[in-house]
């Protein structure tokens, strides 16, 4: 997505106390994408970011508002969000909140990120749990890869809605009609494990919907869309990661975008240098510009409630209500980004 | 405290409410009864959601709220919640 001076109105806050070599790299790439256009505040520890600024040579180039604490890795971000409500993170999600900016990304914890968005701005109604939306490179373009690594294991009732929230993105990236596939291990109908079968039932009538897809048809740019749960989507990635070096995924965009939440966060991988940090900025003022997360709100109202949960039937128990959940392992798959 | 800020029931009212939002379930399947954990398999940020979003409610109320993390971590069903919440709530003097 070429985004350069085409955002004015589209500033994106910046937690850059997030990742492993904060903010130092965090500072260098928020300056490289201001650079190219994209307006950026910073958000973390002033002395740090003045810091980093001066180091930099840019003194004053970026506007910082404070936020003093941080979430760190062995916390439960949650838990930790709770009691640090000026973690940097919280503020960034907040500047959002209050329409101060209109996107936020971070290369800190997924799991604290995620917790930051839900806890300050809320989801799109009908979406139950976000999920991370992840660009691999095909050969044709590029395919939006949903779930990247959310929720491990989920009911085939949530994919769906996973199918719709990723189309939005793939038409905001430029695609008219989203072909979307279902990630199995051959093309024809009835292949899979149980979760796959099941899913392909549910999508089959879904716009779009093509039908199984295999990982070298993803690559070769069959789908815009490729849907799977959050376990399998984090395992593709990495293989594709190992396959073709991370860069390859990496400078596609520089980051995932959370859909589902009620506003355009974006979680940059967490040792992302410059090049990484300053292409997330420009994905954020893209799908802020795009306001991507209306967008989703009013495909998944269109859809009805089918969103991403099975609605119970009063037939059944409580206990079916638990069997039901899908996110048992939130944020874990990729809990190491 | 000399008069009560809320009810437990009143805060009731107001989790499952927010339960049904954060967890996606009809108001149906959940009671004072219900279980976090084992009955809907809530996680640390699914309570805090939840109870952060009660607090949010009480306070524009004028009532506030402090429930510890720790309180909140050992809840164990969503009657409990409702009672230690309201047992913790006051009145905000007014500015």
């Amino acid at each position: 997505m070429a985004a350069t001076g085409r955002h004015a109105g589209a500033r994106v806050a910046l937690d850059a106390m997030g990742g492993d070599f904060a903010p130092d790299a965090t500072v260098a790439g928020a300056l490289r994408a201001h650079a190219a256009g994209v307006d950026v505040v910073l958000v973390g520890r002033p002395r740090d970011l003045l810091a980093a600024l001066a180091v930099a040579g840019a003194r004053n180039a970026l506007p910082i508002v404070a936020a003093d604490d941080v979430v760190r890795m062995d916390e439960d971000p949650a838990i930790a969000l709770r009691g640090k409500p000026r973690a940097s993170i919280r503020v960034a999600a907040e500047l959002v909140a209050e329409g101060r900016a209109r996107a936020l990304v971070s290369a800190g914890s997924t799991g604290a990120t995620l917790a930051a968005a839900l806890l300050t701005l809320g989801r799109v109604p009908g979406a139950r749990r976000p999920v991370v939306a992840a660009v691999v490179p095909t050969q044709t373009g590029g395919v939006v890869v949903v779930d990247a690594g959310g929720s491990a294991d989920v009911q085939p009732e949530a994919l769906p809605a996973y199918a719709r929230m990723a189309s939005a993105y793939a038409a905001v990236r430029g695609v008219e009609r989203p072909r979307v596939g279902l990630l199995n291990v051959g093309a024809e109908p009835g292949k899979g494990n149980a979760l796959a079968k099941a899913a392909f039932g549910l999508l089959a009538a879904d716009d779009g919907f093509v039908g199984n897809v295999e990982p070298a048809a993803v690559l070769a740019g069959a789908v815009d869309v490729v849907v799977t749960d959050g376990f399998t989507g984090n395992v593709f990635l990495k293989t594709v990661e190992a396959v073709a070096g991370p860069v390859a995924t990496r400078a596609h965009g520089g980051a995932a975008v959370l859909l589902g939440v009620a506003g355009e966060v974006l979680v940059a991988h967490g040792a992302a240098g410059p090049d990484e940090v300053a292409a997330a900025l420009h994905t954020a003022a893209e799908v802020a510009s795009a306001r991507l997360s209306v967008r989703i709100a009013q495909r998944l109202a269109a859809s009805g409630r089918s969103a991403t949960n099975y609605v119970p039937d009063s037939s059944e128990t409580v206990v079916d209500v638990r069997s039901r959940r899908d996110d048992a392992t939130r944020g874990d798959a990729s809990g190491d980004d | 405290m000399t008069e009560t800020a809320v009810t437990p029931d009143e805060v009731l009212g107001l989790l499952v409410g927010r339960i049904e939002e954060v967890l996606d379930l009809d108001a149906d399947d959940v009671g004072a009864d219900t279980r976090f954990d084992e009955d809907l398999h809530a996680d640390s940020l699914d309570l805090v959601e939840m109870v952060e979003g009660v607090e949010r409610s009480l306070r524009e109320r004028g009532v506030s709220v402090a429930l510890r993390d720790d309180e909140l971590l050992t809840l164990r069903t969503v009657g409990e919640a409702a009672a230690r919440i309201a047992a913790g709530a006051s009145r905000q003097a007014p500015s």
